[in-house]
């Protein structure tokens, strides 16, 4: 006789941003189907229809606390092409520059102040490293927690001199910045870059430095570095690294197997004059579509891009490109798992399906030979996908932290090759038109798309990482990328399925996550309980 | 590494309470003046602890009329007794003060 299914409802998730439920089933203690609903109604699609074309750049970093930084790159990339700007080489650094110091405030904070109190839960007393994980990343307590939630708030001090303020600085314009920052600021900002490297990255994260790291290009390079010396294996790095193996983080989570990234950072000299069409070819970091089961690679094109309404709260037709949708919410929202259950869309790929975004996709690309010859190649990752037999909880936060040490590096780049005497900014003539600007927030492909009518916004549509990740099935009943990655993970305890919060967290979402638990024989809730 | 930054204080407190003249006077009153004291700080060996002592004019008790110490400052980490500006990034005590005190 099969054993029975418990179904467990989350919600919302916690220690991830925003709000999100999140229902599983389980049966003989896994996770055997997963539903992911956005709760909440975010709109800034109607709230900027008919504004000023440049309300996007005010508005839009709002949309998010944490990564608006990444919200403004992309109102302003899409402006500049709908105006077709010109934009200075300054400006495209500081832009990037901007962006990469966000992310790099981001890896401390989701590492110690998200992911990490995680491995303090009950589950772990019984493994050999839980006593000094608990020494370690007990919030507010915990030694290290104390040093990644304070250092984290560094980098962001570099954003302030160039945009007065973080977050929700609208520095980035069309035709350039804002900003036009002097010697001593630049100063300022190495000053503030080596301390993050020398009092984190170096000292508690990696154990050694950067250029020793910098040498791993395999997964065999790096369980040798892992083993090189104690400072490698107690770093913090190592230590998440063996905990996870030895709590099993490497054997769930895997999700759809297929990635996509929009690529980032524009280079300052093949991105002056921005076009749509252009971006592929002009971005440092490239874009793509990885499929794990054919191991292919393909450039990503914005206008492969569809929204499928089937199971979200939308009355229109699905299957849309962002430019033709119209956003019309669903007056009366009943949540009904088999018919529509959230506002999040169903972001799909017209010819791949369902991607995953975030860390994890970016850096499976980075190990594509698709591309530019001259753009950013780095096979890490893509090695240890193949090795450790795909996606996983353990890989995905790996892959985040993974990219610290480049994000550092291209900060540096951009500190390095300001000009100061050089334009900022150029001023642009204001057209009808679209645009579209895109970026990779830390927690993945972000970009909005604009159509300038009449000097008013017609249409403004956002399309955000998590919207990717946790979007609800669509039409076909695909499921989406998180919902897919839940299926398989082991709970040990149904009224405190830490799990879900595993693999939730190890997608760093924008939404905080409810859980909720439920025998779905009878019905009968076993749990709810919010994770943070 | 706590004993590492306990033994980086107690040679701090040592130096100061042997008499380190440090250059308390000019305070920086503007940010002109902030930044050139840093930039003489960027420009040491970030290991040399008395010539940051010496330049940003530490003293190992409060300071003026106001009574202002690294407590009330806005660089002092007060869990880790720790100097969060980066040019200096050392431990510190709560009452001690130097010049790029800040609110
Ligand atoms: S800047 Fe000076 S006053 Fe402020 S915490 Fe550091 S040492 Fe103390």
């Amino acid at each position: 006789m099969p054993s029975a299914v418990q179904t467990l409802d989350i919600s919302p998730v916690g220690r991830v941003e925003g709000d999100l439920d999140v229902r599983v089933n389980i049966q003989d203690g896994v996770v055997v189907d997963a539903w992911t609903q956005a709760e909440l109604f975010r709109g800034f699609e109607i709230i900027l229809r008919d504004k000023d074309p440049q309300a996007g750049l005010v508005v839009t970093p709002r949309a998010c606390g944490i990564c608006g930084a990444s919200h403004l790159t992309c109102a302003a990339w899409a402006l500049d092409t709908a105006w077709q700007t010109e934009v200075p080489r300054n400006a495209i650094l500081a832009r990037n520059l901007g962006q990469l110091v966000e992310s790099l405030q981001s890896l401390p904070r989701h590492h110690y102040g998200l992911f990490m109190i995680d491995y303090t839960h009950k589950n772990y007393s019984s493994s050999k490293y839980y006593k000094e994980a608990v020494r370690r990343y007990a919030p507010f307590t915990g030694a290290n927690y104390e040093i990644g939630v304070t250092i984290s708030g560094k980098p962001v001090e570099i954003y302030a001199l160039l945009g007065g303020q973080w977050p929700h600085s609208s520095y980035m314009v069309p035709g350039g910045v804002m900003c036009a920052p002097t010697l001593t600021d630049v100063t300022r900002a190495w000053s503030i870059l080596e301390y993050f490297r020398r009092e984190w990255m170096e000292k508690i994260w990696l154990g050694c430095s950067l250029e020793r790291y910098e040498q791993i290009k395999s997964y065999d390079d790096f369980m040798a570095w892992l083993d090189e010396t104690p400072h490698h294996a107690n770093s913090d790095l190592g230590m998440f690294w063996r905990m996870s193996i030895d709590c099993g983080m490497d054997k769930y989570g895997q999700g759809h197997g297929r990635f996509v990234s929009w690529g980032y950072l524009p280079h300052e000299d093949k991105y002056q004059k921005p076009t749509i069409e252009g971006r592929n070819a002009a971005v440092i970091m490239k874009s793509g579509v990885y499929d794990g089961r054919s191991d292919t690679f393909k450039l990503m094109d914005q206008n492969f891009t569809r929204e499928d309404t089937a199971h979200a709260w939308y009355d229109e037709p699905g299957g849309l490109h962002p430019f033709d949708r119209k956003t019309v919410p669903t007056q009366k929202n009943a949540v009904d798992m088999g018919g529509k259950y959230s506002w999040a869309t169903a972001v799909c790929h017209d010819e791949s399906g369902r991607l995953e975004a975030g860390p994890l996709s970016r850096q499976l690309i980075a190990g594509g030979k698709h591309g530019e010859s001259w753009q950013h190649y780095d096979p890490l990752v893509l090695d240890m996908y193949k090795k450790l037999g795909g996606a996983s909880v353990m890989l995905r936060h790996f892959a985040r932290m993974h990219e610290g040490v480049k994000l550092y590096r291209q900060a540096e780049h951009a500190l390095r090759e300001f000009r100061l005497n050089d334009p900022w900014y150029i001023k642009p003539n204001e057209r009808d038109g679209r645009g579209w600007g895109a970026t990779e927030a830390i927690r993945g492909a972000l970009c909005h798309w604009i159509d300038v009518k009449d000097g008013k916004i017609k249409n403004y549509q956002i399309i955000a990482p998590t919207t990717w990740n946790v979007g609800p099935r669509a039409a076909d009943g695909t499921r989406g990328p998180m919902e897919q990655a839940l299926i398989g993970s082991p709970i040990k305890d149904p009224s405190d399925p830490v799990e879900v919060g595993h693999v939730c967290r190890s997608y760093d979402s924008c939404l905080v996550c409810t859980v909720h638990a439920h025998d779905a024989k009878t019905g009968e809730e076993l749990a709810r309980f919010r994770t943070a | 590494m706590a004993s590492e930054n306990g033994a980086t204080l107690k040679a701090i407190a040592d130096m100061l309470a042997d008499g380190l003249e440090t250059q308390v006077e000019p305070f920086p009153e503007t940010d002109k003046e902030f930044a050139e004291i840093l930039l003489q700080l960027r420009q040491l060996d970030t290991k040399d602890l008395k010539a940051k002592l010496v330049i940003s004019g530490f003293l190992d008790h409060p300071y003026g009329p106001d009574r202002q110490r690294c407590l009330e400052c806005m660089y002092y980490l007060v869990h880790r007794k720790w100097c969060d500006l980066p040019e200096l990034s050392v431990p510190v005590e709560p009452d001690w003060w130097c010049r790029l005190w800040r609110i």
